[in-house]
């Protein structure tokens, strides 16, 4: 039960073969050692607001990133990205949209929203490892995370 | 003897010689000439028994010459026979010497003799001559035979005349026995005859050849005034009128010369004559003369024709009115046959005088009106006048008329009814004009009319009126109509009256109450009629029912809002499949590319994973699988653009696209590095649009003139204005103008993906940019030489008129 309390990266995505391209692209540049994958709307709120499947979850360990896609089953992405960000409990966590949608009514609605960034993924798997790959090492790496948690960071498996 | 022994030696050879004695030829010579000899001695004796018989032929003497010419051509002949045995060729010489002479002379006498034998009278001449003699015989003798009867006529009368003279000597013997008794009974009779002469109603006045009275009778004595004793001896001249008197006269001297006995005088012209005192009367006269005693009187009867010439003139008169009225006059006997037609009948019946008249009335009777003329005429032939106001006729040409009829009887001077007269008045017309007034009459009493008097009171109240209020015309008489129709009035009564007193008239829409209690609009017309006799005017009210006409507004009116409702709805739908297409074109870039990118991300790690074990083949396989999810990924994109611009709202301003341009261009630079591209901008004006459509239209053309040039050693890329229409040129590839109409369409290519790549909608996308502005854009192109894009859209600064915002914007750029 402990590895939800010790998320690197929660990823937010319906689609399996987009999951398995999202994970490979993740896991080739060795970012991120714990990767958590929930597969609707509702599970990505029950992981974050550590309610249903994920009470015992605790509010003390938030991801270090989100990596959300905006349409999804139950709950669509904009859904979940409001009430995160509306939330002060879950405010703070980076919320990242990957999405494949083009349209700038999503673009402004996520920003609107609260969304820290929104990227949308390329029909070209190299343009989409090096964005993955830029997105990790930014915001894993390199962005002060807000609640900074040491002790979390060290209890890795 | 010498000689004429000579003349039958027989020194030569005979002529028989000649035919060697051949018995054919010798008998056929000798027959022939004989028989010639025959018939030329038989000649001449028929000429002279001819002579002999016809001594009033003329020129005989050449009969004779003919006789004895043909005689000697005979003996030439018996010489030709003779010779045939013996050689007297001297004989047979001399004979025909002879008969040349006589030849000769003949043809000579002949010459002088040809034109006078032609001048004489041929057969046929002499028949003509024959037959006129003939004719003059026979009158000739026709006139004899008038002679005669003439002659035996004179000897009848001459017997007659005779007998005559005897029985008249006779007579005179008698006479002369009864001489005493003659006497005494001629003086009787000359009394009777002056008595006579006194009494005679007529003036009778004799006078003698130097026009002196010797007889003046009573009768003249009165007429002219005169005593007989005052005119006996005197000229006859006092008695005419000086302006006659010559040419009187002369008149009588004439009738003395023309031994008539008796004539009557002025056949001419009328006759004056002249009383005591001067005045002048006309007269009737017949002179007769006699002799007495070897002088010649005149005896003169005068008549005094004042009152005849009255009469006469009276007659004209009525004769000119009867013609000079327009009605028809016309009299029949009692049968019906016309006897008289005036001028207004010929008008009216269009028959003229001389065609109708002496013909049946019933020629202007219709076939069913014959029984009451019959009857009419049987009535007025009883002695009364009959009048009828209205019947019909026919006139020639067949059409109906309307008169109205006097008849009456025509009495003889016995009072005797001998015909009728008819006064005919047509009032064709009338009875038309009456009939277009009923007809008028009764359309206006469809519409409510009503007449009041300035104070209100109902005066007239028609059927249109009983009809749509409600109120019969006893109910409503005397009411004051705004009362009775509780009218509503759009703006104060006194206003509208003193408009109607000012106008005459006023018209506007009123509220009004029926009978059974219901309102109605009406559009109502009041008129001010004032007569001429100085009555208080009237004041006419029209109304016309607008009820019907307002409900119809009314339901127009909730037509209208039932448009509204349903543009509404319609929009809502529109609106519904506006936002079902944003889901759909949502969908598509969202869920279209995914695919897209599992393929391209799994054939990645394919190959990277796989790239040990994977043949070349392999390796190009995934390349190409790579390659068409790129191409289609470009499709979605674009597809995506073009639906966008679609419901893109726009934002319009005063777009410079200069900069525009050169962003382009700039952005172009990393594709079209390595190449010599020049490209030649220049200014251009302002651009009412949207910037960021704009950018994207003149991206498209950029690019894809910097694509179709890249075959070009040196491309040349031109953006301009022409004719205020702007352009963009290239010296590329162009293409072929018969597919031009395909430019534009979505997924339409003029080349090959090999030689250009592309996805076809590219110029779509223009096109529908240009559209959603108002605007227009063509091309015009050849193939290897280049093309030109036009775009036809409007300039901020292109007419200052159309809008005061683009004038001001003009005025800041000034500034």
């Amino acid at each position: 039960m402990t590895v939800y309390n010790e998320v690197d990266i929660l990823l937010v995505e319906d689609n399996p073969d987009d999951l398995e391209l999202a994970l490979h692209a993740l896991r080739r540049e060795h970012l991120a050692n714990n990767i958590f994958v929930v597969r609707d709307g509702e599970e990505a709120v029950e992981f974050l607001f550590c309610t249903g499947r994920f009470q015992d979850r605790s509010f003390e360990n938030p991801p270090r990133l989100v990596l959300l896609d905006l349409k999804l089953p139950k709950l669509t992405g904009l859904e979940v990205l409001k009430l995160v960000k509306n939330d002060p409990r879950t405010k703070a966590v980076p919320v990242v949209v990957l999405t494949a949608s083009r349209e700038e009514r999503d673009l402004v609605s996520s920003y609107n929203l609260g969304a820290n960034s929104y990227i949308q993924k390329p029909v070209d798997f190299d343009q989409f490892r090096e964005i993955v790959k830029s997105t990790g090492l930014y915001w894993i790496v390199i962005n002060q995370h807000p609640i900074s948690n040491p002790a979390t960071m060290a209890a890795r498996p | 003897m010498e000689f004429l022994k000579s003349l039958f030696a027989s020194n030569f050879l005979p002529h028989g010689t000649c035919y060697l004695w051949d018995p054919q030829i010798v008998w056929l010579h000798v027959i022939s000439d004989g028989l010639i000899a025959v018939s030329y001695y038989c000649i001449p004796i028929a000429l002279i028994y001819l002579v002999r018989k016809r001594r009033d032929l003329p020129f005989n003497w050449v009969f004779w010459m003919f006789g004895l010419f043909i005689m000697g051509c005979g003996t030439t002949h018996l010489m030709e026979v003779w010779t045939v045995w013996h050689g007297t060729y001297l004989l047979s010489g001399l004979v025909k010497l002879f008969t040349a002479v006589i030849s000769v002379f003949t043809a000579v006498m002949l010459v002088p003799l040809i034109p006078k034998v032609v001048a004489l009278p041929g057969p046929n001449q002499l028949h003509e001559i024959n037959r006129q003699l003939d004719l003059q015989v026979a009158q000739r003798s026709d006139r004899e035979r008038e002679l005669m009867q003439l002659t035996e006529e004179l000897e009848r009368r001459v017997q007659r005349r005779t007998a005559e003279l005897e029985s008249i000597n006779q007579a005179l013997e008698k006479e002369i026995a009864l001489g005493i008794t003659t006497q005494q009974a001629l003086r009787a009779s000359q009394s009777r005859l002056s008595s006579v002469i006194e009494s005679a109603m007529d003036a009778i006045l004799t006078i003698d050849e130097s026009q002196r009275i010797v007889l003046f009778n009573r009768a003249a004595e009165k007429m002219f005034a005169y005593n007989a004793r005052e005119v006996l001896g005197q000229s006859l001249n006092r008695f005419i009128p000086e302006r006659f008197r010559a040419i009187h006269s002369e008149h009588i001297h004439r009738f003395a010369n023309t031994g008539v006995t008796t004539r009557n005088m002025g056949a001419m012209n009328p006759l004056w004559a002249r009383r005591a005192d001067g005045s002048e009367f006309p007269i009737e006269a017949s002179i007769s003369q006699t002799e007495d005693a070897g002088k010649r009187l005149f005896t003169v009867i005068l008549r005094d024709v004042t009152e005849r010439k009255q009469a006469e003139a009276r007659n004209h008169l009525m004769a000119t009115i009867v013609d000079s009225s327009h009605d028809a006059i016309v009299s029949k006997d009692l049968s019906g046959r016309i006897l008289s037609w005036n001028k207004g009948a010929e008008h009216i019946y269009g028959y003229a005088e001389a065609e109708i008249v002496g013909k049946s009335v019933d020629l202007i009777v219709p076939p069913d009106q014959l029984d009451d003329l019959s009857r009419v005429m049987q009535e007025v032939a009883e002695g009364k006048m009959v009048k009828c106001d209205e019947t019909a006729r026919v006139r020639k040409d067949g059409t109906l008329l309307t008169v109205s009829l006097i008849l009456s009887p025509m009495r003889d001077a016995e009072g005797r009814i001998i015909g009728i007269s008819t006064i005919a008045h047509d009032i064709t017309e009338r009875k038309r004009d009456e009939r277009a007034l009923r007809e008028l009459t009764q359309a206006l009493d469809l519409a409510p009319v009503l007449v009041r008097d300035t104070t209100g009171r109902i005066l007239l109240w028609n059927r249109g009126s009983e009809k749509f209020y409600g109120y019969t015309k006893t109910e409503a008489l005397g009411t004051l109509s705004h009362a009775l129709l509780r009218t509503q009035f759009p703006e104060p009564l006194s206003d509208i009256e003193e408009q109607l007193h000012r106008d005459d008239a006023w018209q506007g829409e009123l509220v009004h109450r029926r009978k059974d209690g219901t309102e109605v609009v009406v559009s109502s017309r009041w008129a001010l009629y004032r007569d001429n006799e100085g009555k208080p005017p009237r004041v006419v009210e029209t109304n016309t029912d607008l009820t019907a006409r307002k409900l119809a507004e009314s339901k127009l009116r909730e037509l209208n809002l039932t448009l509204e409702q349903r543009i509404s709805e319609r929009t809502a739908d529109l609106q519904t499949s506006n936002k079902e297409l944003e889901a759909f074109t949502y969908s598509v870039s969202h869920d279209l590319r995914a695919p897209l990118r599992h393929i391209v991300g799994f054939s990645k790690m394919l190959q990277e994973t796989c790239s040990n074990s994977l043949s070349s083949e392999g390796q190009h396989y995934l390349k190409r699988i790579e390659d068409g999810t790129h191409r289609m990924g470009m499709l979605v994109d674009d597809l995506l653009n073009l639906t966008r611009i679609g419901r893109q709202e726009l934002k319009l301003q005063a777009v410079n696209l200069d900069p525009i341009l050169k962003d382009i261009i700039a952005d172009l630079a990393m594709d079209t590095a390595g190449r010599e591209i020049e490209w030649k901008i220049s200014a251009l004006p302002p651009v009412k649009g949207d910037p960021a459509l704009l950018k994207m239209a003149f991206q498209n053309l950029l690019s894809n003139a910097a694509k179709y040039t890249r075959k070009c050693a040196k491309a040349v890329i031109d953006v301009g204005v022409a004719d205020n229409v702007l352009f963009v040129r290239d010296n590329g590839v162009g293409f072929d103008m018969k597919y031009a109409d395909k430019l534009f369409g979505v997924f339409q290519r003029l080349h090959r993906a090999e030689d250009f790549e592309g996805t076809g909608v590219g110029l779509a996308t223009v096109q529908r940019i240009v559209q959603k502005h108002g605007g227009r854009i063509w091309a015009e192109a050849e193939l290897g030489k280049g093309a030109t894009f036009y775009l036809n859209l409007s300039f901020v600064s292109q007419n200052p008129a159309s809008d005061a915002s683009d004038v001001k914007e003009k005025f800041y750029d000034c500034v």
